[in-house]
């Protein structure tokens, strides 16, 4: 099958390169690319795991073709620190113990994040649909859901 | 994942070429949520993948009096759109439930109509809402109701070589209410053991009900009308009695279907649960003055 070039921009930095067309986003990102804080869990977009950003909306990149992604802006959870500063949700995580395992955490904060960007203080049932679609097997639930409150106040006391 | 060619037409007419040229070896590529997964289990091997996101205007969902939704509208696209309308409260609450926020950012409406899963969200709500469907093929374009659109598992009414290309909902009656519910094995993304989606529209004296419509999906091959249990409605009063009267005629018209989620006696255990409380919640949203 033949390739097709693409151009991504990838939490702010322009690639080009040709793909074959049944490649996801996912395997660009982690093998091509080497960004590999997204994780590959379900293929299926049922665990959360794959979640990056698409033009600012959480997608599965397991179920997003990567040709699809041709002149759309990306962002994983390795383009969310800035000037290296962790991203509000990033820093509530740790402060309150939000990884256990760790394997769904990037999906869980790119979601996060997502939400936030848009929502900066979401209601309780706002926040629960936002995040229905991360499965943590571990189910470190209540304290991914503590440090989102904690994040949420902490911008809220910053405006 | 199977190998593919990958097409993108920038018209519907190119769109339609390619369906012609292809044939049974071609899929259309909407949001890919249900293509990509059936590729990759191999239960589907299209040769060639025709994406319709370069062909401009199947995108977007306007709310005016009725409501106009691009094939190609998100699922989260959709919600926004109905959100503040309380006669279109049941398509806002079947998107939520449609996946979970990853999968609302990528399905579309046209893509969960065609793909024609027993369990499609999106279509007991919009079958309560009279929609009709717009499709463009080989011979020019046509509307056709989605009522009737679906004939079995994985299987439309839709014509070789044509696309879906708008959903079409007309302006509800005043006083309307809708309402969707579904029951899932978890409380978020899973499919459907039954989905329920009524609307109710009343009279202006706000007790009786001038037009039903109750709708099953994942009970049966298809989600379809409970036509029967619509008319112990039509011209009564919403009285609770009646509600539950309603609620057992959908059940004993339904033929349910067991599979790996349930049982068929206990779908329809579902069905009369569910649609009795779906309609009870689109009469008291439609008393509440519907949208006005």
């Amino acid at each position: 099958m033949s390739q097709l070039p693409i151009q991504l921009n990838v939490n702010g930095q322009e690639y080009f390169m040709e793909v074959e067309p049944h490649r996801t986003l996912l395997e660009v990102l982690r093998e091509d690319l080497a960004l590999t804080g997204t994780k590959s869990n379900c293929q299926e977009g049922e665990c959360g795991a794959c979640t990056v950003m698409v033009d600012d909306r959480a997608v599965n990149s397991c179920l997003f073709l990567a040709v699809r992604a041709h002149g759309k802006r990306i962002m994983t959870i390795e383009g969310l620190a800035g000037q290296g500063k962790l991203h509000p949700v990033q820093e509530a995580f740790i402060r309150y113990g939000g990884v256990q395992c760790g394997y769904c955490t990037p999906g869980f904060i790119v979601s996060a994040a997502a939400l936030l960007a848009t929502h900066p203080r979401p209601t309780g049932e706002e926040l629960t649909r936002a995040l229905a679609g991360n499965i943590c097997r571990c189910t470190g639930y209540v304290n991914i859901r503590r440090a989102l409150r904690a994040a949420i106040e902490a911008g809220r006391n910053a405006t | 994942m199977i190998r593919f060619e990958y097409h993108q037409p920038r018209t519907l007419d190119e769109a339609v070429a390619l369906l012609i040229q292809y044939g049974d070896a071609a899929a259309l590529l909407a949001g890919g949520t249900a293509l990509l997964v059936d590729m990759k289990h191999g239960e589907r091997r299209p040769g060639h993948v025709i994406s319709l996101w370069r062909v401009p205007g199947l995108e977007g969902a306007q709310a005016n009096g009725g409501l106009r939704i691009g094939a190609l509208t998100i699922i989260s696209d959709l919600a926004e759109a109905v959100a503040d309308r309380p006669s279109w409260n049941g398509l806002l609450e079947a998107a939520w439930m449609l996946g979970g926020r990853q999968v609302q950012n990528m399905a579309t409406v046209g893509g969960n109509i065609c793909k024609a899963s027993p369990g499609a969200d999106m279509v007991p709500p919009l079958l309560c809402l009279d929609a009709q469907l717009r499709l463009v093929g080989p011979d020019g374009e046509r509307t056709t109701p989605l009522d009737g659109f679906l004939t079995g598992p994985d299987q439309t009414a839709i014509r070789p070589a044509e696309v879906l290309t708008e959903i079409d909902v007309p302006p509800a009656p005043p006083r309307t209410g809708t309402a969707f519910l579904k029951v899932m094995r978890r409380h978020a993304v899973d499919c459907s053991i039954v989905a329920a989606a009524a609307r109710v529209s009343l009279a202006g004296d706000g007790q009786t009900c001038v037009e039903a419509r109750i709708a099953l999906g994942a009970a049966a091959p298809n989600p379809f009308r409970a036509r029967q249990a619509e008319d112990l409605l039509t011209g009564q009063k919403i009285e609770p009695s009646r509600v539950r009267e309603a609620a057992r005629q959908a059940r004993e018209g339904s033929g349910t279907i067991s599979d790996v989620r349930a049982s068929a006696d206990y779908r329809r255990m579902l069905v009369e649960t569910l649609v009795e409380r779906a309609v009870l919640k689109a009469a008291e949203r439609a008393a509440r003055g519907g949208d006005r």
